[in-house]
């Protein structure tokens, strides 16, 4: 069989399973099983396609693996292997009268579903089935973050449902308009095939193609979180669970602008191919000083993160404006480091708010003294995503400078005001957390530790690894494929 | 005369979707967006009929299950369960609503004839009248302030892409056509378990209720 059927399976097989089984423990064992099995795989495909230099293609060529997409599904897979293991201490010690029995068969489904989501996203060649795997996952993501009984995750998901079922009713609008583009060519149903509009884009008229990347962008720009249209992102970041939390901002945003990368290769062999660099750098401009100022003035700990999350994003889009190999590298670096630092600080803010019940920053002190294990990650997290080194982040913060720096002196001067800004906001409100001594919080005690702490560790051993042996060997073949089809 | 009739049912799904902006009774919405379903399913099975073509009727088919059997008959469980009735008032009055609205189809009938050099007259018109829609749609989200006017604009901002898929080209394939169905389907079954949540949490469906998370400077 082939192995992008095989990688599928698991998780189609768990959607069909998980939702039959009563017990707690055994659903959040077997979920994490089938997260450990799809990231065994992801790794052979990985190999697979490494080895070979060949993408594989699967269904009538509507799944497509190349190397590109191998190396997110392995970041996805890996991500969701550890945080699935994650979940099953955060449930167990999630306040009971908070969460529905219920709740937790709904919760593994909801996530299997989630993933199996963002898998499809990332292995699809058709953009018809693109957009259905992303409204799966959206779907499945605002049902994950309305888990709490609260008024305020009501409100944090109604905002993200109507926000991003707008944002991808807009995406759905620029895939039928291009889907006609294609259709003028005589391609038929093959018209929705990347590879197939990679190859025909030229001839499509430009004024259709221009007008579908638009709401393309716009649409699947709402899921990545450009400023205008982040609204839905803090909410839905600070009021669901933290495992949710995680994956929203470690994988979700990165499949949205893997989506829209799709489609900015696709036009760069047209007379537009400079329009969607210039779009990436103007919202990403925006994005980073929007939310570097934004970061002055937030209260609650995943809030600060959520915003941190729009900022690095933003940077990430700078770099994939510049389309230089030198800031494409920089650029897969920093998805894949900021993805793994960001999961482990949502993964320590989790415990740190279950065991002091708030969530507040002025109401948090003196954590290295009560809680040192969670402080500790905590901090190191921060650390990281701050970008000081040995972390991986800092590395490709410092290729992005040096990536603006040949493109333009102005870029890199706005682009160092943005980062010194959200670099002092995060330092400013983080500090006081950890030593100053005026703890008004009662500490409870984790009940359940046995994958509390080592997922957050882990992330952060990779992420502090990849900051001194940086892996070339991972990604330099990525932007040589890029270069390729590019030319 | 076919390409009359179709366009003629488009013009008429347009309208359905004007007058859901305009109107003020909750339960004429719902009647209305009923009715622009069941257009869409004529639409469809007349397309179908003139090119007799498998796909089509699979996605026949796939329409009249789920736009004209299945989701109106969740919409009317809804609607007796949170007891909609009355009025919405929309947050801007009438008439400058009708200007707005005047003004998005004249945008979108530009818009697709500055795009649409290439085209068949007729074909063309047709893709406006949709696109035009789907700007009705938007608008329909954003002028009230009560959850369920929001659910029912991207309903009807899915009605429109379908036409736009169904007005140039054969539409798209039947499998994806699945999806996009499950897709909706699933989505407006959250949907109406937040609207229930709101309901009860709030005891109605405004949305200024949703302030909490707002920042303030």
């Amino acid at each position: 069989m082939n192995l992008i059927g095989l990688i599928l399976l698991p998780g189609v097989l768990s959607l069909l399973i998980l939702p039959c089984i009563t017990n707690r423990t055994w659903a959040g064992y077997i979920s994490s099983a089938v997260c450990t099995l799809c990231f065994v795989l992801s790794i052979f495909l990985a190999y697979r396609v490494y080895n070979s230099g060949q993408p594989i293609f699967f269904f009538h060529q509507w799944f497509l693996c190349d190397k590109l997409a191998v190396f997110f599904i392995l970041l996805n897979s890996f991500i969701g292997m550890t945080t699935s293991f994650y979940a099953i201490s955060y449930l167990n010690n999630e306040n009971k009268l908070h969460l529905h029995p219920l709740v937790y068969r709904f919760y593994h489904t909801g996530y299997q579903l989630f993933l199996l989501g963002m898998l499809g996203v990332l292995l699809s060649n058709n953009i018809g089935m693109m957009w259905v795997a992303i409204e799966l996952a959206t779907i499945a993501s605002v049902a994950l973050v309305g888990l709490y009984h609260t008024s305020e995750a009501l409100e944090a998901a109604w905002k993200y449902l109507i926000l991003c079922g707008v944002g991808i009713g807009l995406a759905l609008l620029g895939t039928v308009i291009l889907y006609i583009g294609a259709s003028t060519q005589g391609l038929g149903e093959h018209g929705l095939l990347w590879t197939q509009l990679v190859s025909e884009a030229p001839h499509i008229p430009a004024k259709l193609l221009a007008v579908s990347f638009v709401f393309l962008f716009v649409g699947y720009g709402t899921k990545v979180g450009f400023v205008p249209l982040h609204n839905w992102l803090p909410d839905a970041h600070a009021e669901g669970p933290a495992p949710v939390s995680a994956l929203l901002s470690g994988l979700l945003l990165n499949a949205a602008l893997f989506a829209i990368l799709r489609f900015k290769w696709m036009l760069s062999n047209t007379s537009l191919h400079t329009l969607p660099s210039v779009l990436l750098l103007i919202f990403g401009f925006i994005g980073v000083l929007f939310a570097a100022l934004s970061l002055f003035r937030q209260r609650q700990l995943k809030r600060l993160f959520a915003y941190s999350s729009i900022e690095h994003m933003s940077l990430i889009s700078i770099a994939f404006g510049l389309g230089t190999p030198l800031a494409l590298f920089a650029a897969l670096l920093h998805m894949s480091m900021h993805s793994l630092s960001k999961t482990a600080a949502f993964f320590s803010c989790g415990n740190v708010m279950q065991r002091a019940g708030t969530q507040t920053l002025s109401k948090l002190r003196d954590l290295s003294g009560q809680m040192p294990v969670s402080a500790a990650l905590l901090l190191i997290s921060t650390f990281a995503i701050l970008g000081l080194p040995p972390s991986g982040l800092f590395i490709s913060e410092l290729l992005l400078i040096l990536a603006a720096f040949k493109a333009n002196i102005g870029l890199t001067i706005l682009l160092l005001l943005g980062l010194g800004l959200a670099f002092l906001a995060i330092l400013l409100k983080m500090q006081p957390l950890f030593w100053s001594k005026s703890a008004h919080v009662s500490i409870m005690p984790l009940k359940n530790r046995h994958h509390a702490y080592w997922p957050a560790a882990l992330h952060l051993v990779i992420v502090i690894i990849a900051g001194v042996f940086v892996p070339f060997y991972l990604l330099s073949p990525i932007v040589n494929y890029i270069a390729g089809v590019l030319s | 005369m076919i390409n009359d009739w179709l366009l003629f049912l488009i013009s008429i799904m347009l309208l359905c979707g004007v007058l859901m902006v305009v109107g003020t009774h909750i339960t004429s919405v719902l009647k209305l967006l009923v009715a622009q379903n069941t257009l869409l399913a004529v639409y469809l099975l007349t397309k179908a009929i003139y090119v007799p073509n498998a796909a089509l009727f699979v996605s026949v088919a796939i329409t009249v299950i789920v736009k004209v059997i299945i989701l109106p008959l969740l919409l009317w469980k809804l609607a007796r369960f949170l007891h909609l009735s009355g009025r919405v008032e929309p947050i801007v009055n009438k008439p400058t609503l009708l200007l707005l609205t005047t003004a998005l189809v004249f945008f979108a009938l530009i818009l697709s004839r500055n795009m649409l050099t290439f085209l068949p007259h007729t074909s063309a018109a047709g893709f406006s009248l949709a696109l035009a829609n789907a700007f009705v749609a938007m608008l329909l989200v954003i002028v009230r302030r009560k959850a369920v006017t929001q659910v029912i604009g991207l309903l009807v901002l899915e009605n429109s892409i379908f036409i736009l898929a169904a007005a140039l080209s054969t539409g798209f394939p039947w499998l994806i056509e699945l999806g996009m169905s499950f897709d909706v389907l699933v989505g407006f079954m959250i949907f109406t378990l937040f609207l229930m949540r709101i309901q009860r949490e709030y005891g109605s469906l405004q949305i200024h209720n949703f302030e909490k998370l707002k920042e303030r400077v």
